[in-house]
């Protein structure tokens, strides 16, 4: 490779320094600028907790000079991330020292919107809110109090969360929408909630589109198991990119395999069309674990056809070549390598499901990992065992429960999606009006890009509540704004799993709290008492460390793990487990929580393979391929392939959103963040769109330049990229910048993509449809 | 002639007077508590008792932490009747941290470490702090003034590295 | 005396930038506004240069992240008017800002831009600056800075070996970047030390310095298998 000096300055910015004159004021020289800490009393420690920035649950180090957290680093001996972190995590300090950061409960004093406040105490703070309930209690609607919760990943506060709802009366828990996206098809083959996959272990990822290395639950693990499979170790794991965007996990695949978009179940639809004809899929396993396979005669005597049938029928490799524009070649290279390398994982996440057929690509990945044989075998696909939970007091068994606020449709996850939920707040079509919305790490006035028609929607709703710790969108148009604690304040148990490793993340407060702040959990236990009566005595907690210390008591009386501790004792734990032992490294419950704290959290490295009933909770007990999930859904069978490529003259190219690394899952608050956007275009403090360098040419568009970029939805201006990664008909806007909120460093900063998204709910599981919207470029100036 | 010699001379007061004029300008430091070093050295204590930092690891000498005044002074039974120690044991009673203000500073560019000075190099606390043991009050300001030529000085006399790299960081 | 250096394997490089971030934290690095990001003036000791090449569908990147490569015969050191940037005894290239006097001699001869003039005062918005690190100083305005391998954490690990007699080991000496990354991409070591992987790795066959024509001899290397 030839890299010339001239690579360096275009990236480094190195050119504006050959520029411009010594700029260095006399006082400059005279005075330093004195950014020395006060005189402290010296002390360094080192604490663990767990980060809480995204779901991956790694292990932390906070590096904490005279009660400042200065660093965070990795903990090693977390089974997650093995003592490396990504670039979000080491920001949580920036998140700690924000300088937006709500300092105080706040109430609002002018109208809605208007961003007039006055501080109030906690104490009004928990009465102003239970009063509300009460009186709801008193009306005989508890139901009308709907939870919208995010991404918080407390299991402790989580299941606090879901026990207030209950003790309460309300069926509402609306939670938003899992960037994962495979939920549904895990719901709809399994019967489960969420599968997780065996990276250290497998020998080939065959992924559609998901962005293994930028975003994802299991984020640094698999960076940690990607650079193991690289460099002296080449070949130990093929990762195979089916995507039309070059992303950075294409960029870094063994294969990268461009496809049109949202053919992605056409595309799994052939490889198993070649598995199948020749013989290729794993026989026994179909025939032990799975329905719907073959053909069958349903209950009213009619011939039902299997997968096999239509697959065969439908979805010939020549079809399935045209449809995706996969060369022939590719596509077979691409089957027989999956079907030949064993274990082999095939995958997916939002980039291919939150897509008008999403339901479907998601549920035809799936099944490939089903047809190779690759389901709860090492290298496969797992299923978290469930985690030891603390004891509760069993809640009244008189509360009642009213019928959901969604409409009655065919709910196939068992939570509420929150998209919906807004969709039919919008369009006023709710079976009820919410009389108190609670927002938990959500922030959908931002989220879905319909601002101005959500704040309207919002309008119809007495008391809204935002539980944050930085001013946001939606906070914004609150009664109660709720200052949360940040990650590195408060108490949480994290739960995690790593191929195969299940594990529980302690996140502890490392400083003293800065502001005052109080823990959802605290909150909800204060208000609790405040109500009174069965929600009082649902919580028979003083504060949430209570609640928590039930759950750790949990975790030690299990019999099973241990508080982290290094790899060689892991192994031995794991080995002496598979042969039905167990002994305690901590003789008592004390010097147990003392190492859970010290360690970062407890581990349990046995993975319980050969449970075909945890696995497979479906009707048949079994993996069901599509054509019977559909009958069970009453969804017709598709007849032919699914393809969904929008064709407007109109609007020619195909609108590909996606999230940077440091953008999923939020990120953009954090400066550091900002500054490092995209690894492969240097754009930062903005958004861009990216072009493929021939559509430019022809539509006259230089790198660089301001551009329109319009949809059917609506239009928004920022600066083109050229970037031969994309193809001729795409164009792809990063996500997660363009906020009006949300703290000094993330206002103002690009445009929110999701504005000009033409999104439905997708059919099933509800997620917003991303990619399905139409798009042109237009010149700001013709 | 004699006028030129006459404005030299000037120019000399002038001098020296802006110079003494600055140098008069820098406050003198007035700590939360006149602390008094030998009343405590008489009592037995070293040094390290209180700046714990010292004979560890750290590079940092340590400010003591009330924790560490009240391991003698109890709120509940004062040791003196020094409005001083009364001053204290209010600090103590509020947990609060004296504001205790830094008296010896190396610049911010400067890597110092204690460690490597006073517990490896064993040298004494007064080569750099002056006979600080002796203090019946806080020094308003430093009772040695340190520069670069001093360190180096040092650094040569015992035949430490000089490179800038060790200490400027 | 050891000789410490670096090599980065690009093929397990992601291009997620965690050892840009670990490194801003670690080294008090200025955050930049967008105006001054525009200009050019972000400050970035370690930095993934991206490289595209090709065109659709037949298109690679390759991520290469460059901190200072702290060359043996480093040409920005000798046109340094001022001895502010010399290469130390122990192979670091080693930048004094109190000397220094903003000329960007420096900033010019090197041929990896690895230099970074600060144009502006140091500010923090409040209560940023409490993250500081405080074995690492804030460079003020009109003085040139550059990565240093982290040369504080040298300090201290050989502080900490001197006090228990004996030499630094290996692992207990890593720059920030190295430690924070993901995939593993960046080891650090003693080149001259036969049984350390960077005196390995830097004799794969997939190693190679960057513009080594120059004779500057980078103590970072790099893999790639193309």
């Amino acid at each position: 490779m030839k890299l010339t000096r001239r690579d360096f300055l275009k990236w480094s910015g190195g050119t504006a320094v050959a520029a411009g004159v010594l700029h260095r004021p006399l006082s400059s020289l005279l005075q330093a600028d004195d950014f020395s800490s006060e005189w402290g009393p010296g002390t360094e420690t080192y604490i663990p907790s767990t980060c809480l920035l995204c779901p991956c649950a790694c292990g932390i180090l906070i590096r904490v000079v005279d009660g400042k957290a200065v660093k965070i680093e990795g903990n090693p001996l977390s089974p997650v991330n093995q003592g490396k972190l990504c670039p979000k995590g080491h920001s949580a300090v920036l998140e700690l020292y924000h300088p937006d950061r709500l300092k105080k409960p706040l109430k609002r004093a002018g109208k809605r919107g208007e961003g007039k406040w006055v501080s109030i105490s906690w104490e009004e703070a928990v009465q102003t809110f239970a009063e509300k309930l009460k009186e709801l209690h008193h009306q005989k609607k508890p139901h009308t109090f709907v939870f919208l919760k995010g991404n918080g990943y407390g299991l402790t506060t989580g299941k606090m969360i879901e026990r207030f709802l209950q003790a309460f009366g309300s069926p509402n828990l609306v939670i938003s929408p899992s960037r994962s996206g495979m939920d549904g098809a895990y719901w709809a083959t399994q019967g489960v909630s969420g599968v997780d996959y065996d990276f250290s272990h497998t020998r080939l990822i065959l992924s559609f589109g998901a962005s293994l290395l930028e975003g994802q639950k299991s984020l640094v693990h698999f960076m940690n198991v990607f650079g193991n499979s690289r460099g002296e170790n080449r070949g130990r794991m093929r990762l195979i990119q089916i995507e039309p965007r070059l992303s950075v996990t294409g960029a870094k695949a063994d294969l990268w395999v461009p496809i049109q978009p949202n053919t992605y179940a056409t595309f799994a639809l052939g490889i198993a069309h070649i598995l199948i004809r020749d013989g290729l899929y794993d026989k026994e396993f179909i025939e032990k674990f799975t329905a719907g396979f073959e053909d069958w005669i349903d209950e009213e005597g009619k011939v039902r056809e299997g997968l096999k049938t239509i697959v065969l029928r439908d979805y010939t490799v020549e079809h399935v070549s045209e449809v995706t524009g996969v060369p022939l070649d590719t596509l077979l290279q691409v089957a027989y390598e999956f079907a030949r390398t064993r274990p082999a994982i095939a995958l997916s996440d939002w980039n291919a499901t939150w897509a008008p057929d999403g339901f479907f690509t998601a549920i035809v990945v799936h099944s490939l990992n089903a047809l190779v044989g690759s389901m709860d075998v090492p290298g496969g696909v797992l299923l978290p065992p469930s985690l030891p939970s603390g004891e509760l007091p069993p809640l009244p068994p008189d509360t009642p429960t009213q019928a959901p606020i969604l409409p009655p449709e065919k709910a196939l996850l068992p939570s509420l999606p929150e998209w919906p939920f807004f969709q039919n707040l919008m369009e006023n079509r709710l079976p009820y009006m919410p009389e108190v919305l609670f927002l938990y790490h959500t922030n959908p006035v931002y989220e879905y890009g319909k601002g101005e028609k959500i704040r309207k929607a919002l309008d119809s709703i007495p008391l809204i509540v935002a539980y944050t710790s930085l001013m946001n969108e939606t906070a914004e148009y609150a009664d109660l704004v709720l200052p949360e604690p940040s990650v590195l304040e408060r108490w949480e148990d994290v739960p995690g799993f790593a191929s195969g490793t299940t594990l529980v993340g302690i996140a502890q407060p490392v400083v003293t709290p800065l502001y005052d702040t109080l823990p959802l959990g605290d909150f909800l236990i204060r208000v609790a008492k405040a109500v009174g009566g069965s929600l009082s005595s649902a919580f028979p907690f003083e504060n949430f460390e209570e609640a928590l210390e039930a759950q750790l008591n949990a975790l030690f009386s299990a019999r099973r793990g241990t508080p982290f501790t290094d790899p060689l004792e892991v192994a031995n734990i794991r080995s002496l487990e598979e042969r039905g032992w167990w002994t305690p490294v901590e003789s008592s419950l004390e010097d147990f929580k003392t190492r859970l704290l010290e360690k970062g959290g407890w581990v349990d490295p046995y993975y319980p393979y050969g449970e075909p009933s945890r696995i497979y909770q479906t009707p048949t007990r079994q993996f069901e391929f599509f054509p019977l999930v559909w009958k069970r859904l009453g969804i017709p069978t598709p007849t032919g392939p699914i393809q969904s490529a929008p064709s407007d003259p109109e609007y020619p190219l195909f609108l590909l959103p996606y999230f940077p690394l440091v953008l999923w899952n939020g990120g953009g608050e954090l400066p550091w963040l900002q500054e490092v956007l995209s690894p492969i275009l240097p754009v930062n403090w903005d958004s861009w769109v990216e072009i493929n360098p021939e559509t430019a040419k022809k539509l006259g568009v230089e790198d660089g330049e301001v551009v329109w970029v319009e949809t059917p939805a609506g239009r928004v201006k920022t600066r083109a990229k050229v970037y031969s990664g994309l193809p001729p008909d795409g164009v792809a806007i990063p996500a997660g910048l363009g906020h009006t909120s949300y703290g000094r460093y993330a206002r103002g900063k690009g445009i929110p993509v999701a504005e000009i998204l033409t999104q439905d709910s997708v059919p099933h599981t509800f997620f917003p449809s991303w990619f399905s919207t139409p798009a042109r470029i237009r010149k700001v100036r013709e | 002639m004699i006028y030129r010699f006459l404005l030299l001379v000037l120019v000399g007061v002038i001098v020296v007077l802006i110079y003494t004029g600055i140098r008069g300008r820098t406050p003198p430091i007035v700590q939360p508590i006149a602390y008094n070093h030998k009343l405590h050295i008489d009592n037995g204590l070293n040094c390290s008792d209180c700046h714990q930092g010292i004979g560890t690891s750290s590079p940092s000498a340590g400010r003591p932490s009330i924790r560490t005044c009240s391991t003698c002074h109890d709120p509940s039974s004062p040791l003196g009747k020094s409005p001083e120690e009364a001053k204290l044991l209010e600090f103590i009673r509020n947990d609060r941290e004296p504001p205790w203000k830094r008296i010896y500073r190396v610049p911010d560019y400067v890597y110092f470490s204690h460690y490597r000075h006073a517990t490896l190099g064993k040298i004494g606390c007064d080569t750099c702090h002056g006979k600080v043991e002796g203090l019946t009050e806080p020094p308003p300001r430093p009772l040695v003034r340190f520069s670069m030529d001093w360190c180096i000085a040092c650094h040569k006399k015992n035949q430490v590295s000089v490179d800038c790299n060790r200490c400027h960081k | 005396m050891a000789r410490y250096g670096m090599v980065i394997d690009l093929d397990k490089c992601t291009g997620c930038q965690a050892c840009v971030v670990a490194c801003k934290s670690e080294n008090n690095i200025p955050i930049s506004t967008p105006e001054e990001s525009e200009e050019g003036r972000k400050i970035s000791w370690m930095e993934v240069i991206p490289r595209v090449e090709g065109e659709y569908p037949h298109v690679t990147v390759k991520f290469i992240p460059r901190p200072c490569f702290h060359c043996d015969k480093p040409p920005c050191t000798l046109v340094c008017p001022v001895y502010a940037t010399y290469k130390n005894d122990e192979g670091f290239v080693a930048q004094i800002y109190p000397r220094c006097i903003g000329c960007r001699y420096c900033t010019q001869a090197c041929p990896y831009t690895v230099k970074y003039f600060n144009w502006y005062k140091p500010r923090w918005d409040a209560p940023l600056q409490a993250c500081f690190n405080p074995e690492v100083s804030v460079r003020p305005a009109g003085v040139v800075e550059k990565c240093t391998f982290c040369h504080h954490r040298l300090m201290k690990a050989k502080e900490k070996a001197r006090g228990e007699n004996r030499e630094v080991r290996g692992e207990e000496y890593q720059p920030a970047c190295v430690q924070s990354c993901p995939t593993g991409a960046i080891y650090f070591g003693d080149l001259d030390d036969p049984k350390s992987t960077v005196h390995l790795l830097a004799r794969d066959p997939r190693a190679f310095r960057i513009m080594e024509d120059l004779g500057a001899e980078p103590k970072v290397y790099y893999l790639s298998e193309k």
